[in-house]
């Protein structure tokens, strides 16, 4: 049994889905946070079902791969029933898409949530009146809070197997009614058997829509233009438009009889926002923000990492004093503990609180605004405003950052923006350039890497918008309201992510420390370098650090932690020069994307696509290695 | 707003925003270098790229 959570983007359905089955999808306050369904098995009143997390749709006829995706779920799969879930301070424009799903005759519930919200906007909903007029219960939830949701599945699990009655309020008017039900007629006239309702089927016909049309053959197809002909004719519009004004109106006379508007309470955050969108303070602001945020993740994490990392220095000498040195035993205590303290000691003092400030970012709202403010200078370049979205999810993870390039409508587009979303240094990418450079080097060395990287990003999107021109269409995006992060939520976010360093990545460290350190003492590592030798020595590295490089490939931090391994020592300034240090962080965050992201390109463009942004990479990284080996000597004034 | 005058699927997907022919749409902002411009169309906000509202035409109201 397959019980759907549907609704147009950004209205909280993640939340709900996460409030019945514990976090799994990740929530954010920018549309398109869910590109992908996300299932649950979950235990509601006695009935065991699949609750599935459906990417936001506006409408059943879809705009981009992620509400192509949608679309076809409920198209194409037996759901039992839909729970729909509404943004109730839009709820007018939202009820357009509740008017659309009901013609799919699948069991239904109106869910109204961010009631709070709605209430603020001075718009008061009789849910009761609501109820009444769509013919479907209707519930009212505070999905953050967790408001509702009880009742929510309470009532859906009884709505079960009660597919939605026609409503007499929603007919539409006559002339157009009049060519539904002709076109229902034919439908009927071809074959009795349909597993969409004759009603919907011809809805779409008429909108024109190529899947249903392919679907229902040449028959259907041309009645279907036919009617088509004499809307228009009657109208003066094209069908689809006038289809859509039907619902649009029937939307906005359930609103005006079921919602009052009153005036609404003075909100404070328009005058944020008045100050965040300025064309001149947005930027000094959106600056300030950036580098606040650097700064606040480097004190937090270098306070932790001289806390914990002195701690586990001692453990590390107690344990080596216990065992005679030089023998095997000695070389696999060192290099497990180098695993354990890579992990502990280095990765986890930067990457909790950075996973920290981008949640915040996220569920704040303020990604959708930076997408406004650069969409200028993207547009510039060849780039679709709205990958601005996927390019700052790259800077916390790669993979992500390349699914969420579905929101984007053309293929080019998601092409570019997920090479660019790669070449963003990763929360991994950034705890290298934070452990090394800003720990050895200094911040500003930091801050420096990361400007450095922005302008290669911006670069390379020029470049490659000129190796594949193509026009590209429009930014439409909605900028939600502001919202303040619960805690809660924020932190089992971070756990979502973190949990993937912890089981996966960390084992994985200590495995290759182990390894390493086991090749070290038996020379096997010898070779390797050998072979990677040409890489090292143009890029003026010391030979030992060939095998941390292909470590990198596998997780990036691992080449951090596996740089301690192969010089010997955790105190990596007594042994590389700051040149050298500069150009190994450089290379390690260009070059080809880890394991994961390579798999999850190939996924979202193709292995041709994801070859060639491999060897881009590899190619621009081992540049703007040779870059900083020359240019970094100059600035440091030698 | 009197009219849009844009590609079938563009029309669509500003008219599911609630941005079409006969709604009242307040500009909110509009971004340096030829940026987007923010668009409040009955309480949602709307970023627009500056070709995609050039094709909307707007009659000026007070």
């Amino acid at each position: 049994m397959k019980i759907a959570l549907v609704g147009q983007p950004n209205c909280g359905k993640s939340t709900i889905f996460n409030a019945v089955a514990g976090y799994r999808a990740a929530t954010g306050n920018f549309p398109g946070t869910t590109v992908r369904l996300a299932w649950s098995t979950v235990r509601l009143n006695g009935h065991v079902a699949e609750l599935v997390d459906v990417p936001g749709i506006y409408s059943l006829t879809s705009n981009n791969p992620a509400e192509s995706a949608a679309r076809k779920f409920l198209l194409r799969e037996t759901v039992s029933l839909i729970i729909n879930v509404l943004d109730a301070s839009l709820l007018s424009r939202s009820l357009e898409l509740t008017l659309e799903l009901r013609e799919l005759g699948i069991p239904m519930i109106v869910c109204l949530n961010m009631m709070d919200e709605a209430e603020r906007r001075g718009t008061r909903i009789s849910s009761r009146e609501l109820s009444t007029l769509l013919g479907l219960p209707v519930v009212e939830t505070i999905g953050y809070r967790g408001v509702g949701v009880r009742e929510l599945f309470r009532q859906g699990t009884q709505q079960l197997n009660q597919p939605p009655r026609p409503a007499e309020f929603i007919a539409w008017h006559r002339d157009v009614e009049t060519s539904v039900q002709q076109m229902q007629g034919v439908l009927e006239s071809i074959s009795h058997e349909h597993r969409l309702p004759s009603r919907f089927l011809a809805i779409k016909l008429l909108e024109n829509d190529d899947d249903i049309s392919r679907e229902a053959g040449p028959e259907a197809a041309a009645a279907a233009s036919r009617l088509r002909a004499r809307i228009e004719q009657t109208r003066g519009r094209a069908a689809e438009s006038v289809i859509m004004s039907e619902r649009h109106d029937r939307a906005m006379r359930l609103f005006e009889q079921s919602a009052t508007v009153t005036r609404p309470r003075s909100d404070p955050r328009a005058a944020l926002d008045s100050l965040l969108t300025h064309p001149l303070w947005g930027y000094v602001f959106l600056a300030v923000i950036l580098v606040g945020f650097f700064w606040a993740v480097f004190g937090l994490g270098s306070l932790l990492e001289n806390a914990i990392s002195g701690r586990l220095d001692l453990l590390t000498a107690y344990l080596l004093a216990q065992v005679p040195k030089g023998g095997l035993e000695h070389t696999l205590i060192a290099s497990l503990m180098d695993g354990v303290q890579g992990g502990a000691g280095i990765v986890l003092p930067y990457l909790v609180p950075f996973l920290f400030g981008l949640a915040f970012l996220e569920d704040v709202g303020y990604l959708p605004r930076v997408a406004y403010l650069m969409d200028g200078l993207l547009h510039r370049i060849g780039l679709h405003g709205t990958s601005m979205l996927p390019i700052i999810l790259g800077y916390g993870c790669s993979v992500p950052a390349c699914l969420a390039t579905r929101i984007l409508p053309s293929k080019r587009d998601r092409f570019l923006a997920s090479v660019l979303a790669t070449l963003v240094p990763c929360s991994a990418r950034s705890t290298v350039i934070f452990a090394l450079v800003a720990f050895y080097l200094g911040p500003m060395w930091a801050l420096g890497i990361f400007c450095f990287n922005a302008l290669v990003v911006i670069s390379s999107g020029w470049l490659l918008a000129r190796i594949w021109p193509e026009i590209s269409t429009g930014m439409i995006l909605e900028v939600p309201r502001y919202q303040w992060p619960a805690f809660r939520i924020m932190a089992r976010k971070v756990w979502l992510r973190l949990r993937e360093f912890v089981v996966l990545s960390w084992p994985l460290l200590i495995a290759g420390s182990l390894v390493l350190g086991l090749g070290a003492y038996w020379n096997l590592d010898h070779y390797a370098n050998v072979a990677l030798s040409p890489l090292t020595l143009i890029l003026g590295l010391p030979v030992v650090l060939g095998t941390t490089l292909v470590f990198g490939v596998l997780r990036k931090e691992l080449a951090l932690i596996m740089l301690a391994q192969a010089l010997g020592t955790t105190s990596v300034a007594t042994v590389l020069s700051a040149t050298q240090i500069v150009v190994f962080t450089i290379f390690i965050t260009f070059y080809i994307p880890c394991l994961a992201t390579l798999v999850s390109l190939v996924k979202e463009i193709g292995k041709k696509m994801t070859a060639l942004a491999a060897v881009y990479t590899f190619i621009l990284a081992t540049l703007m290695g040779l870059v900083a080996r020359f240019a970094v000597p100059l600035m440091l004034g030698r | 707003m009197a009219e849009i005058v844009a590609g079938q699927s563009a029309t669509r997907q500003l008219a599911q925003l609630g941005i079409r022919a006969g709604t009242r749409l307040t500009v909110r902002r509009s971004a340096p270098m030829g940026g987007p411009v923010l668009v409040d169309s009955g309480g949602s906000m709307v970023a627009i790229g500056r070709g995609m509202a050039r094709k909307v035409s707007v009659q000026i109201l007070e």
